[in-house]
């Protein structure tokens, strides 16, 4: 291993709601709480709106992990979005594990907009996963083609 | 699509040292200009502040953008201020996105800098490959009809009615509004949205009261700040609301209609323009004082009480500056970026002229040092509930952990000692009617999510869990294994060593006097009138009551008026009571003060199922806690609807068919035939007279009996005979038509419909009493001197089967002893789970009247908690005064004696844990409130859900308690839950308020980021629409063996599961797009 290689740093895409998850992740930041720069996230309505089109051009565009965020059970600005999404991506991790790819790298959680230090925890407990998991195996990172 | 090549500005704010201190803002700008399609980035200190948007403007222009990014705080606090930016600038604002470097970037990761510029310009990248794919997006306008139909004719849907259909006459348009906490929310944006201006005067230097700190609430366990959040926004944002921080209504002038309002406003020193709640001030300021907002640990001198407040502005505290006590500092001055601090601030006066006052002044936690017996202020880990709710907090002064404040470490053991200070009469003689709920909440939540193992006990007299869903909650407490202790805490002491609090406490279901330890030991404190509440009241003119609560005008049917004739009021103001009740009475309020501002009256149709208006108010005799007698109330609503030409009665009728959406329903009722002409009737009774049928008497309950051709009281409205077809000989008789002498009778009549349009629906179909014939154990059927209040309530009635007499069915004589059987169905989970919330009201009122009617008859009370909320306490004390016996047991049975033949009532009373056998010549049953039977069939034709309870479900528990999740259809009263006549009124008005909106503007605008199908790719499948939670899509027949899936736009609420589901990516939410979230997907990941 050369020296030169840095520490693989993941990039994970975060999908989530508007109204829950992604107002989590504000109130952490507000309350500067830190969380890992790895995760980036997406601002939907409702995480019943997550196409698993979106999880799987993340994952194609170089993303190593992904993980959907919506509210508590039953505590849905929409009814019940978050066990739509739920449900979406139980079988898409199936899907990524019969493809060799690994289910393990896709996620599904839930929290209130109040639960800054939940947000935190995911953050930080996705990343370190995705970090034992190594690389996205189906995608060369720009910058690993050129550290040598 | 706009079909032109896009040309992005890309904007970045420093926010002070917010974004630029962890951001390289100036690396960021140099990546964001060279990304595809951006003309322009530049960076500004504060992109929001007013030369902020100006630069965007003057970019627009300049450099002929068609779309815009900005890179600044989360969309959540700034996205509405840059569409307007936008708008202003002459683009569309959909053609804008904001790029959230600040709250998820550079506060999230100021422990690296380097990390946090890449990410910033991943996130920027993301913002711009979206906004690229952005289309403009307009509205549409759908009319709105100004009629509305109310299902029932209760006096919740007599109330309803009678609000939409009456007409004002002040010239005034604004309303005035006291009190910024949820109440007052509520009633200002009721008021606003519907067109008035609305002055909100807030004391504290921000809006949300109490529910702001309470953390989660009960019984959903939702979180507080994630549904008040929004609604202090749209408080913030409407273009119909002034706020007025710091301030105080000083002096009132005029009358109802025309009242001039002196506000007097403290100074801030923070220029409320300026400020950017960037929080610099605070961190480097010195001074650190006791947080009044947490009641726990410390804040600065200049300070903004929590994150998500309303206005985010900071304030200094005058009293703790150090530059105003010492004279020295000003650093936050100094430091703020904004050049926001003005020392120089003075107090202002301001005068408003308005039409109606509202007052929601809400309540405050009573302080418990005076209880001296309970320590609280000389032990550290003697707390009350609203400290423990800010220790849950994780943005709260513990950060989120249950600590003994002795040593910080988790508290494991706690004790909650209800009624402290409550149902006290040194203090306050009347129940807190929350903190029940409270402690259950809490104990809860520490077992759910500080410590599984945690040992919780609640000591507490009564455990008043009335309210939907409520006693559910306590059942799911049960289940968690918190101990509950029955005693009242005598006194506490601490362990010198451990610190630990040793409570005494007698059990009083063992007898045993217990000494139990606790970590930390938690008051559940009075709810008392805020500060100043008297004070206030006397400047307005209105009454309040000897505890220093406003007085309602009359508790039962004007709950929300106030002794002065346009000022009104809602909320803890008037007593103790929960968020949905608050809320509610805050919408409820706003419909008075509109009732009373508003010059255009609605069409109202009232559609009753039974020939008789009224429902079950005029059937019971007399309200409870007023003791008025209903038909009195019944008379004067009755008079005010026979007034009131715009108000169409349907009786006997029943709605079939329900189709349409908000603002255009179209609703087929079926009148069966009264066969007695209205118009024609006296009244005279003639025909009564000589109708051979006798048939038991329904109305009263099964008591006595009445004719076929019948008018079941005085008092009852439409004044006028009827026929009951199901008794009725008709043909083979036929002497009601010969006996009416104004030849009134037409028993030929035929069923008519009805085709109703309207634009919005309230369903008032109220509540029944269970027959509890079935619930063997009672004897109820089987002895017949068992029976139900209702029954009893119709004996106690002058103009009732007995004629007022209190009488044993089986023989006619006066009882002299009777037993009173409460929860008969209810809290019972064969029957009826839930608390049926009003029961024990209703017994506290019958077994005192008998008292005074009878007073050597022995009155019992067999309860297992006597769940008298409020001001119903001193009620219930009144009738232990008035010698009625209570006995804490629940009944075994009720039996007949072998020997006397008399009725034995069989109840352990877990006080002395003895089992009584009471003899009983007449026994009572409480029995449980139900759903009328048609209920679940009548929602599924109007398309809204019913509750595990069999109740109308609402679309939120606390914030939305007569919204249901069709838009333009609500519920009020009786079928959304057990409920008495006042909340019954006070939904009644509420929902009238929230119709009010959409029918005065006569159209709803819809803005069309809403999901939208493309013809030509749908299939058909119709899987997008049974995805949809709000049967916002319909299929449609377009051309030969062609289906597609069409959206209601009124209908539909932007969430986007169609989109998800459609397999050809025919539905599309306009916004999110699929092509839209893959740009961003794209961006962010592109580049690093």
């Amino acid at each position: 291993m050369s020296e030169h290689k840095k520490e693989f740093e993941p990039v994970i895409v975060a999908f989530t709601c508007e109204h829950c998850a992604y107002a989590a992740a504000d109130l952490a930041g507000m309350s500067k709480m830190h969380f890992p720069p790895n995760v980036r996230t997406i601002r939907l309505p409702c995480t019943g709106k997550v196409d698993m089109l979106y999880i799987l051009r993340a994952f194609e565009l170089g993303a190593d992990g992904v993980f959907v965020a919506g509210c508590l059970k039953d505590q849905c600005h929409y009814v019940d979005g978050n066990y739509k999404a739920e449900a979406r991506v139980m079988f898409l991790k199936k899907v990524l594990d019969a493809l060799g790819f690994g289910g393990d790298r896709l996620e599904m959680y839930f929290m209130s907009s109040a639960m800054s230090d939940k947000f935190v925890e995911v953050a930080h407990e996705f990343t370190e996963r995705i970090r034992r998991l190594g690389p996205n195996p189906f995608f060369k990172r720009r910058s690993e083609v050129l550290v040598k | 699509m706009s079909g032109e090549e896009p040309r992005i500005g890309v904007f970045v704010c420093h926010c002070g040292k917010n974004i630029a201190g962890s951001v390289n803002v100036e690396e960021v700008v140099e990546f964001a200009s060279k990304l595809p399609h951006v003309v322009v980035a530049k960076d500004y200190m504060f992109m929001c502040s007013e030369p902020g948007q100006k630069l965007i403007k003057e970019a627009v222009a300049e450099h002929k953008l068609n779309r815009v990014v900005v890179a600044a705080c989360t969309p959540k606090l700034h996205e509405p201020t840059f569409r307007r930016v936008l708008e202003e600038a002459g683009l569309n604002k959909f053609l804008f996105e904001q790029a959230n470097i600040r709250e998820q970037c550079s506060w999230a990761h100021m422990d690296n800098p380097e990390k946090a510029t890449e990410k910033a310009k991943a996130i920027i990248a993301g913002a711009v490959h979206r906004v690229a794919t952005h289309e403009p997006i307009g509205s549409i306008e759908e009319p709105v009809a100004q009629r509305a139909l109310v299902i029932g004719g209760g006096v919740a849907g007599i109330e309803a009615a009678l609000a939409l259909a009456k007409r004002g006459r002040s010239p005034q348009k604004s309303v005035l509004v006291i009190g910024g906490g949820i109440a007052g929310m509520q009633a200002s944006l009721d008021l606003a949205d519907r067109g008035y201006h609305v002055y909100l005067v807030e004391r504290e230097s921000v809006i949300g009261g109490n529910m702001a700190k309470v953390y989660k609430t009960f019984p959903t366990d939702d979180c507080a700040m994630c549904i008040l959040s929004p609604k202090l926004n749209d408080v913030g944002a409407h273009p119909n609301i002034t706020i007025y921080t710091l301030s105080e209504v000083v002096s009132v002038e005029g009358e109802a209609g025309n009242f001039r309002v002196k506000i007097r406003q403290k100074p801030r020193y923070v220029d409320l323009e300026k400020c950017t709640g960037c929080g610099t001030c605070a961190e480097k300021c010195p001074a650190r004082v006791p947080d009044p907002w947490n009641k726990l640990g410390r804040r600065k001198a200049i300070y903004l009480p929590y994150p998500q407040a309303i206005p985010r502005k900071y304030a200094i505290d005058r009293d703790s500056c150090l530059y105003f006590t010492k004279g020295v500092c000003r650093v936050c001055e100094k430091l703020c970026p904004a050049g926001a601090i003005n020392f120089e601030d003075e107090e202002k006066v301001v005068e408003v002229e308005v039409g109606a006052i509202i007052v929601a002044t809400g309540f405050e936690e009573f302080d418990p040092t005076p209880l001296k017996q309970y320590g609280f202020g000389k032990y550290p880990n003697v707390i009350t509930q609203l400290q423990l709710a800010r220790m849950f907090d994780p943005s709260g002064p513990t950060e989120g952990k249950v600590v003994r404040l002795s040593d910080n470490q988790p508290a494991k053991k706690i004790v909650m000692v209800q009624c402290v200070g409550s149902r006290d009469e040194h203090y306050c003689p009347y129940c807190s009617a929350i903190c029940c709920m409270i402690a259950l909440k809490h104990a809860q939540l520490i077992k759910i999510e500080q410590d599984p193992d945690a040992e919780i006990t609640i000591c507490y007299i009564d455990m008043r869990a009335a309210g939907k869903g409520y006693e559910e909650y306590y059942q799911r407490a049960q289940k968690y294994g918190i101990r509950f202790v029955r005693g009242k805490v005598a006194e506490v002491y601490e362990d010198p060593e451990t610190k630990e609090i040793i409570a005494r406490v007698e059990d009083t279901l063992s007898g045993n006097v217990l000494e139990l330890r606790a970590d930390l030991l938690v008051l559940s404190a009075a709810v008392v009138p805020s500060p100043g509440t008297s004070e206030l009241a006397k400047v307005l003119g209105i009454e309040t009551n000897e505890y220093g609560f406003i007085s309602p005008l009359h508790p039962k049917i004007s709950p929300v008026d106030t002794s002065r004739l346009g000022i009104f009021v809602c909320g803890c103001a008037t007593g103790p009571r929960d968020i949905p009740d608050s809320v509610a009475m805050g919408s409820a309020a706003a419909a008075r003060a509109a009732e009373f501002l508003e010059s255009r009256e609605f069409e109202v149709y009232l559609v009753e199922k039974s020939p008789y208006l009224g429902g079950n108010a005029p059937r019971i005799y007399r309200t409870f806690l007023t003791d008025d007698k209903t038909a009195d109330l019944m008379k004067e609503l009755y008079e005010e609807l026979e007034k009131n030409p715009s108000i169409k009665i349907f009786t006997n009728s029943t709605v079939e068919e329900v189709s349409g959406f908000l603002g255009n329903f179209e609703v087929k009722v079926r009148q069966k035939p009264r066969y007695v002409d209205l118009e024609k009737c006296t009244a005279c009774g003639k025909c009564a007279e000589v109708c051979p049928v006798d048939v038991v008497d329904d109305w009263n309950a099964g008591l006595g009996t009445r004719k076929a051709i019948y008018m079941p009281h005085p008092m009852v409205y439409p004044r006028s005979y009827t026929i009951d077809p199901e008794s009725c000989r008709f043909g083979e008789c036929g002497r009601c038509a010969e006996a009416c002498p104004e030849k009134a009778i037409n028993l030929e009549e035929k069923p008519k419909e009805h085709l109703l349009r309207t634009g919005t629906i309230l369903l008032a179909t109220g509540l029944q009493e269970l027959k509890p014939a079935e619930i063997r154990q009672y004897g109820f059927g089987h002895y017949s001197d068992v029976i139900t209040q209702l029954q009893l309530a119709r004996m106690l009635d002058p103009n009732g089967p007995t004629e007022g007499k209190l009488v044993r069915p089986s023989d006619g004589s006066t009882p002299k002893s009777v037993v009173m059987v409460q929860c008969v169905g209810s809290r019972d989970e064969h029957y009826c789970p839930y608390c049926s919330r009003i029961c024990c009201g209703i017994a506290l009122k019958s077994a005192r009247e008998i008292k005074e009617l009878y007073p050597d008859t022995t009155v019992y009370i067999c309860y297992i908690d006597m769940r008298a909320m409020s001001y119903l306490e001193n009620y219930y004390r009144d009738a232990q005064e008035r010698g009625v016996v209570f006995v804490r047991g629940k009944v075994g049975e009720v039996a007949q004696d072998p020997v006397t033949g008399g009725l034995v009532v069989r109840v352990e009373d877990t006080l002395t844990g003895s089992v009584l056998e009471l003899s009983a010549d007449l026994v009572v049953l409480s029995a449980a409130l139900v759903p009328p039977e048609d209920a679940a069939e009548l929602a599924k034709k109007l398309g809204i859900d019913i509750g595990p309870d069999g109740f109308a479900k609402e679309i939120h528990p606390k914030l939305r308690p007569v919204d249901t999740k069709i838009s333009g259809i609500f519920i009020c009263g009786g079928i959304q839950g057990p409920k008495d006549l006042s909340d019954s009124v006070v939904q009644a008005l509420a929902s009238t308020a929230k119709a009010s909106i959409p029918m005065a503007a006569g159209q709803v605008e819809i803005e069309l980021a809403k999901a939208i199908v493309d013809e030509s790719l749908c299939v058909g499948c119709e899987e997008c629409a049974k995805m949809c939670p709000y049967d916002a899509i319909e299929m449609v027949e377009v051309g030969p063996r062609k289906r597609v899936a069409r959206v209601i736009e009124v209908k539909c609420e932007g969430c986007g599961a169609c989109a998800a589901t459609c397999r050809v990516g025919a539905v599309q939410l306009r916004h999110y797009k699929d092509p839209q979230i893959l740009a961003q997907i794209e961006g962010i990941l592109a580049y690093v």
